[in-house]
């Protein structure tokens, strides 16, 4: 296992990682709960915190990659 | 969607390549990664602001590590919504009814577990895994008898 960044999806899927984290979605994060905050960077530049960005509003966040 | 919801704000947030190939290989540094959620945009077309997580995937981490989650949080950062699975038709009747209910239910003590319908094209998926490269296309298929052969061991 090749930790975060994974090389191969097949030896993530052997690794016990994906059972964990698939598991581990329902123990955790739950509705009425404050979310997690955190820094991200922009593709124009700056640095958003997420806590900035739901201090107005409320947000959408999807999370994914190119598949 | 984020123009039929103008009230919300929108973003995507970029995380580790979930099948990475020849064509879109791991990240090894967080310029591979910056680099790799501009091409993103480009070619995908993602038109929603991409936040790009750090390497080591902090805020990915915090939020429970799945490729393809979605959350709805209110102004102040409660969570209203989570999904393992992002279902843009789910996210729309919520927020739909989010917008008639005024608020209101945001009160309400009740929530809904659901099993969520897939709303997956397998042959698009597929493409998509030949674009990352021909090696994301082989580990899917081995990954596919990894998941059938524990779902027959699970049957004895």
């Amino acid at each position: 296992m090749a930790g975060y960044n994974y090389e191969h999806f097949d030896a993530y899927i052997e690794s016990p990682a994906e059972a964990e984290e698939f598991g581990g979605f329902r123990q955790r994060l739950h509705v009425r709960e404050r979310a997690p905050d955190g820094a991200l960077l922009t593709l124009d530049g700056p640095r958003i915190r997420l806590s900035e960005a739901w201090e107005t509003r409320g947000i959408v966040l999807e999370f994914g990659s190119f598949t | 969607m984020a123009e039929r919801f103008p009230r919300w704000g929108w973003y995507f947030v970029y995380t580790r390549e979930a099948h990475p190939g020849e064509h879109r290989p791991a990240h090894r540094t967080f310029e591979d990664k910056l680099a790799a959620a501009r091409r993103l945009r480009d070619e995908v077309g993602i038109r929603r602001p991409i936040l790009v997580d750090d390497l080591e995937g902090t805020v990915h981490e915090a939020y429970g590590l799945l490729p393809n989650m979605s959350f709805v949080l209110a102004r102040g950062g409660q969570i209203l919504y989570k999904a393992m699975w992002t279902s843009a038709s789910r996210v729309a009747e919520f927020l739909e009814r989010m917008e008639r209910s005024r608020g209101g239910v945001g009160y309400s003590p009740f929530y809904t577990e659901q099993v969520e319908i897939r709303e997956a094209d397998p042959e698009a998926f597929r493409r998509a895994l030949g674009v990352n490269g021909p090696r994301a296309v082989t580990e899917w298929d081995r990954a596919c008898e990894i998941w059938t052969a524990r779902a027959r061991a699970r049957e004895r």
